[in-house]
């Protein structure tokens, strides 16, 4: 069987299905509530997905020359898979940063990350810099012309 | 008609003041950049700007926060031009050919299309306003539970179509979607659902941090793929502005066949923006004579959408002003705002304080025009943003991103959201499962359930209840009809494919 | 004793009077002052907290700067959590309600009002349960006189949840006449009040039960008929319509406001800052800008509050649990 987009995603489908049937048999029944309840809705949509899952799975298709395209396959190059970790990895550190540094100082380092991911290590001065200004800026312009409330951090003001 | 002649002249007089078109003009300014943040919409762009308003006169405060409103309108479209990020929800559908027709080297006129498309559709509506308040009023009233789930059924079939050709595709999409609406509180129960011990997802999925996640950061995730290639972008072409007489005769006809419907669905609580501008995109589609084209760059694309979002987001604050109801997030703002100046909406305004109900009116119709004319200048320099290296305006659009989504919420999960849903885009596409269902669907979904929901409890669960409903009705058979729309087209689009790759084997 | 010794002595009562003094000098905040609205903006928590801000800030109450910072989630946890975390700051307070309690008792969170420092209450409004004014019931004993008869003849509104303020309040009221209350019918509204009066209007719901403040122009228009209000005596506002004590089912039902300290505070904190509520509770421009949103000023200090919280936690406990809304 080729590992056409249909039937990977036709495999996702079974697999997200079936984990949902299971997790909507945990969900509670409330004392008071509408005669449908909380559980109804859910389980079609588990059903509707296995459903379709199937069919995906299943559909006749073949390869050939023209068809390359139906075909699932991850970017050839590595350092693209490797910037987007660095991203995800980036976002995640923002997140836990932010309410503990205060904004400014995670917003500068945040931005410098991502310059260093789209310019490369070699360029750090241009990185530093870009980050600083940009998080400095934005710092301005929401925290004191706006008065939208930032979170401060460690930084007293 | 005299009389609304002379209110509306009133209403003009009192909203023509030196104080007031400045305040007019910083509105619509500070809302286009709010606008243009991701996430940031008209609700938390007049939220921050309440402040300002404490001092002001009712009207003056009504109008800034009008011209707010729409400017944020008009940056949510900027955004989905340029970055492919809405800045509401309203702006989503936007980018589907906006960004595609930037992308393309186009962004001026895209950007122009989108100006001048919610300029027509939004006066048009002003003036639907003036002579249909009343009567618009009392059809949002006759929309109960029943009538919008039917409603939302057949905008969820509308979406369907979107999918041709993959259309199993794009039932996984819409389920997904559902399924990550159903996240959260229970509304009817009050019993949790999937929350995986996850204290912050007792509120559930905040549709906005899913788009920006699926489209910007996703993006993002595809241009990593083409860092180092340098686009030939004419730069000069970027930036004109202009619209050909050829491309407004394709435009005019469906600006104006948008608006009218836009309006009226405008009127009921809860449709917001992205329904009517999705439904305005698909009624299009289908009535254009190159549908292959849409979501590759057509301007009717850009065009039907935003003459329909400004339609709508005009006709909302018509329960607000004239029922005293707020219909939308954005309108309960400004609801509280205008009490804590001492106003009153609802019915006794128009009798009791005509001159800010009339001024209110007038200053949409200003506030329409300043949008333009101060925003069309700024067109070409904002396209022109565009021409900036890809390696820095990626960090910019990430870090804007992130700040946008912030906003919202104030909470920093929503950040561990946003990668997740980038990484969810970036398969989504790599496995040419289409986006926009998904997108949609999380958007609807939660309404779709809750109506029905609260439509069977009359019953005690018998479907009974929609049988003495006629416009549920209709909407049923409307959703029916786009099933088997969209099944034709399907299976039309499947041979065509067939056929092109047995013909060249 | 020598003159060096009394001169010694002296000096070092002196110095234990100075510094016992200084100990009782008053506490006032060192830094920007923040209120914390656990919810998004426009909605009563916000209003509430933006109308305190604006009464001190324009009363020049406190020498600090005061801002509101919007912090909404899970019905009020994130802000109260974010509060909770500023443990013996004075610089920070959180809006509250009832939900505080409602949300512990009905098990959705584990935060309680022992976590915090009551400050005060400040605010009020009343729960009005109304029909549209074509409905054929003219009075508040002939509506339940209907739900005595059939519990599932009308179905009733009620937002955003269940277990609120005006879920309870109605089911009480309709206790005490003796209605059903296992067997009626419920359609919850999650969003903004006004779907629920919307629908009402539009004849899709037969009963509301909602807060005053959102159906008085409604009932002023007379499109809706407020069939009785959960207030000890009749309002100001709504001089037709009458409580629900007067009419014979003594039930009071406030849906209250107020405002509460991080955990931890020392008296001279506590006791500063009832000081400036007080101030706040009697100045003209706050009870002018509450009024303006059709709400009432009732106002209690700490002690009072801390009070009042415990009872309605007594009696709002053993309801939730009887009703089968607690989840475990």
């Amino acid at each position: 069987m080729a590992m056409t987009k249909n039937k990977v995603t036709g495999v996702g489908a079974l697999v997200v299905g079936v984990l949902y049937f299971f997790a909507t048999m945990n969900v509670r029944t409330a004392a008071v509530s509408d005669p449908i309840g909380p559980r109804f809705f859910p389980y079609i949509l588990a059903v509707c997905m296995i459903f379709v899952g199937l069919l995906l799975v299943l559909k006749k298709e073949e390869v050939t020359e023209k068809n390359r395209a139906v075909l699932f396959a991850w970017p050839a190059d590595k350092e693209v898979l490797a910037r987007i970790v660095y991203t995800c990895v980036a976002g995640f550190g923002f997140g836990l940063i932010l309410d503990s540094l205060g904004y400014l100082i995670s917003s500068v380092l945040f931005m410098t990350a991502m310059m260093f991911i789209t310019y490369g290590p070699g360029r750090s001065f241009l990185n530093i810099s870009v980050g600083l200004i940009f998080g400095v800026s934005t710092y301005v312009v929401f925290f004191e012309l706006l008065q939208v409330s930032l979170p401060r951090g460690i930084l007293a003001f | 008609m005299e009389s609304i002649l002379s209110n509306l002249l009133l209403g003009f007089q009192n909203a023509l003041s030196l104080t007031n078109l400045l305040w007019v003009t910083i509105g619509s300014f500070l809302g286009t950049l709010f606008g243009m943040l991701p996430g940031i919409g008209p609700a938390t762009g007049i939220a921050i700007l309440i402040p300002l308003s404490y001092g002001m006169d009712p009207t003056t405060a009504l109008i800034t926060m009008c011209a707010i409103y729409y400017g944020a309108m008009f940056g949510g479209s900027i955004a989905s031009i340029m970055i492919n990020t809405p800045g509401d929800a309203s702006a989503i559908v936007t980018c589907w050919d906006g960004y595609r027709m930037a992308q393309k080297g186009f962004a001026g006129k895209a950007l122009a299309t989108s100006a001048i498309a919610s300029f027509v559709g939004g006066m048009i509506a002003c003036v639907m306003v003036v002579l249909l308040a009343q009567a618009a009023a009392s059809v949002a009233l006759k929309f109960g539970p029943a009538e919008m789930f039917a409603l939302v059924l057949f905008a969820m079939t509308a979406v369907v179509t979107l999918a041709e050709g993959k259309l199993l595709r794009g039932a996984v999409a819409l389920l997904i979607g559902v399924m990550i609406s159903t996240i959260g509180i229970d509304g009817q129960s009050g019993v949790f659902r999937f929350t995986m011990g996850i204290d912050i997802l007792q509120d559930g999925i905040e549709f906005l941090v899913a788009i920006i996640g699926c489209y910007a950061i996703a993006e993002v995730f595809n241009g990593y793929s083409e860092l180092n290639v340098v686009h030939e972008i004419d730069v000069k072409k970027i930036g004109r502005v202009m619209i050909s007489k050829e491309d407004w005769k394709q435009i005019w006809l469906p600006i104006v066949r948008s608006t009218p419907v836009a309006f009226f669905l405008g009127c009921l609580p809860g449709v917001g923006g992205s329904m009517t501008s999705l439904i305005a995109y698909t009624t299009e589609r289908q009535f254009s004579k190159n549908p292959e084209d849409w979501g590759h760059g057509d301007i009717v694309g850009i065009a039907a959408p935003e003459a329909a979002n400004n339609a709508s987001s005009t006709a909302s604050i018509i329960p607000m002003l004239a029922i005293g109801i707020p219909s939308s997030g954005t309108t309960a703002v400004m609801l509280g705002a205008l009490m804590m100046l001492g106003v009153q909406p609802g019915p006794m305004l128009f009798e009791m304080r005509p001159d800010v109900a009339w001024g209110v009116i007038a200053s949409m119709f200003i506030g329409n025009i300043v949008l333009v004319f101060m925003n069309m200048p700024m067109v070409p320099y904002i396209a022109k943003l565009l021409a900036l290296p890809q390696k820095l305006l990626i960090p910019i659009i990430v870090c804007l991103a992130f700040m946008g989504t912030y906003m919202m919420n104030y909470s920093t999960f929503d950040f561990y959201l946003l990668v997740l849903f980038g990484c969810l885009g970036y398969v989504m596409q790599k496995l040419d499962i289409p986006i926009p269902p998904m997108v949609l669907a999380l958007i609807l979904g939660d309404t779709m359930e809750k109506t029905l929901r609260q439509a069977l409890v009359a019953t005690d669960g018998s479907p009974a209840v929609f049988l003495d409903k006629p416009i549920a009705l209709v909407f049923f058979a409307l959703a029916a009809l786009s099933i088997v729309y969209s099944l034709y087209q399907n299976r039309k689009v499947e041979r065509k494919r067939k056929a092109a790759s047995l013909e060249t084997a | 004793m020598n003159k060096l010794e009394f001169a010694g002595i002296a000096l070092l009562s002196a110095a234990a009077v100075f510094s016992t003094g200084a100990c009782a000098q008053e506490w006032q905040p060192d830094s920007t002052i923040e209120i914390i609205a656990p919810a998004n903006p426009g909605g009563g928590w916000d209003l509430t907290a933006r109308a305190i801000q604006r009464t001190l800030t324009e009363g020049k109450l406190v020498k600090k700067n005061v801002i509101v910072s919007n912090k909404p989630g899970g019905g009020g946890a994130t802000g109260w959590t974010y509060l909770k975390g500023k443990e013996k700051n004075g610089n920070f307070l959180a809006a509250n309600s009832s939900l505080l309690l409602l949300n512990n008792l009905l098990g959705s969170s584990p935060l309680s009002y022992k976590d915090f420092t009551p400050l005060a209450m400040l605010t009020t409004d009343w729960i009005g349960i109304a029909v549209k004014a074509d409905a054929p019931y003219k009075s508040g004993i002939e509506l339940l006189e209907a739900l005595k008869k059939n519990p599932g003849a009308l179905t009733i509104g009620v937002g955003p949840a269940m277990g609120n303020n005006d879920h309870l309040s109605f089911i009480q009221i309709a206790r005490k006449f003796g209605v059903d209350t296992s067997k009626l019918k419920w359609v919850v509204y999650e969003g903004a009040g006004g779907d629920i009066l919307m629908s009402l209007l539009g004849g899709h719901i037969g009963i509301a039960t909602v807060s005053v403040p959102e159906m008085l122009t409604q009932h002023k228009a007379g499109k809706v008929r407020i069939l009785g209000i959960t207030s000890d005596k009749r309002m100001e506002l709504l001089p037709d319509v009458p409580t629900w004590k007067e009419q014979g089912i003594d039930i009071v039902f406030p849906h209250w406001r107020g405002i509460q300290l991080p955990p931890g505070m020392t008296p001279a904190q506590i006791a500063y800052w009832d000081k400036v509520m007080a101030e706040v509770a009697r100045s003209e421009s706050f009870k002018k800008t509450i009024e303006s949103l059709n709400g009432q000023v009732y106002y209690k200090n700490s002690a009072e509050f801390t009070k009042f919280l415990e009872e309605q936690t007594a009696i709002l406990g053993p309801l939730t649990v009887e009703l089968g809304l607690v989840k475990k």
